[in-house]
């Protein structure tokens, strides 16, 4: 028998624990975060823009507020949340997790690029998806 | 009862009835992995002995009778060797994956190009890791199409990290009057471009 090793488990762990020292460092890790260099140039929001924000607001629980900065990241954020879930109780139950497929990160990929275009937009419902 | 993985999904379980018509029409291949309650590990058909006896060639009518033998004591205690050292993970496409979630990630935040830049190259390697070793050994490693993916968000990533990186370093170049030449910008960017330059000309200078 191989050793079981809850690899997600630990990934889940370190996960929370990255999260909560995030959430600590944040009043001093904000001011030094570099601005972005596409919208310092261009003016154009790329798909990060408002990522720090949104992740601060998402520690904080404010989840209106996060997804006012970034809808994406808050959607990255889920989409990796669930899946470490589902991981972690498969390895419970000694199942094997679902394993995502190459169309799902190509169709991730397209949503990312029609979001950088979308947020541009200088009209009233696409500004919501800028920050 | 067996339970069956194919493309990453697993599937089942089925009853021993329903696997052998499978196996026969096909459906399952012979490096698609298998597994059911009592063995160690997925393997794929091939290893298994169990269904090895299922696929064999038609014949002695001794043989024919398996379905009715009791079950051998213990067929699957001891996996071939070469596999008891295998990862858990019997598909193994973690690398695959891997490359590809740093992949996106590495687009998403393309404009901090040191974080996005480290992000790329890890998918650029693994990327060619998980594609080398699926080539090289397709029962035990899958995720080519999700390796690709990461190959190109990985390249692409780069890219736009180098970029990124050369335009920062441009900018350290310039100085005020070519700053306010630049008109394309905006104007908060230029502002805050002569604010670097100041700062950078004030450390140049010798300290009292």
């Amino acid at each position: 028998m191989p050793k079981r090793r809850f690899v997600w488990t630990w990934v889940a762990l370190a996960g929370i624990a990255a999260g909560v020292a995030l959430s600590k460092a944040f009043p001093w890790l904000l001011p030094n975060v570099p601005a972005c260099s596409i919208k310092r140039w261009t003016g154009w929001e790329c798909p990060g823009c408002g990522g720090t924000r949104c992740t601060k607001r998402l520690l904080e629980g404010d989840l209106p507020g996060a997804l006012a900065m970034n809808p994406l990241v808050v959607l990255l954020a889920l989409l990796a949340g669930g899946w470490l879930l589902h991981a972690v109780i498969a390895e419970w139950r000694e199942r094997r997790p679902f394993v995502p497929s190459a169309w799902m990160g190509w169709s991730l990929l397209g949503l990312i690029v029609v979001f950088t275009v979308a947020r541009n937009v200088p009209s009233w419902p696409f500004t919501l998806l800028a920050p | 009862m067996w339970y069956y993985s194919k493309n990453g999904a697993q599937l089942g379980p089925i009853g021993p009835a329903e696997m052998e018509s499978k196996l026969k029409a096909g459906e399952i291949a012979s490096t698609d992995l298998i597994w059911k309650e009592g063995m160690a590990d997925w393997l794929p058909v091939g290893k298994v002995p169990e269904i090895q006896a299922l696929l064999s060639p038609p014949a002695p009518p001794s043989d024919s009778s398996f379905a009715e033998r009791p079950a051998p004591v213990s067929p699957y205690a001891a996996p071939p060797a070469s596999y008891s050292q295998a990862p858990v993970g019997s598909v193994s496409q973690g690398q695959a994956i891997a490359s590809m979630v740093c992949g996106i990630i590495s687009l998403v935040i393309c404009c901090a190009w040191f974080i996005s830049g480290p992000l790329a190259i890890v998918a650029i390697v693994l990327g060619h890791v998980a594609t080398s070793k699926a080539k090289n050994d397709p029962a035990r490693f899958g995720g080519k199409g999700m390796a690709r993916a990461g190959l190109i968000t990985g390249y692409l990533g780069l890219l736009g990290a180098i970029l990124m990186l050369m335009l920062e370093i441009w900018a350290q170049s310039l100085t005020p009057d070519k700053i306010n030449q630049m008109e394309f910008l905006p104007q908060e960017a230029r502002e805050q471009l002569i604010q670097q330059h100041e700062l950078r000309e004030r450390l140049k200078q010798p300290r009292p």
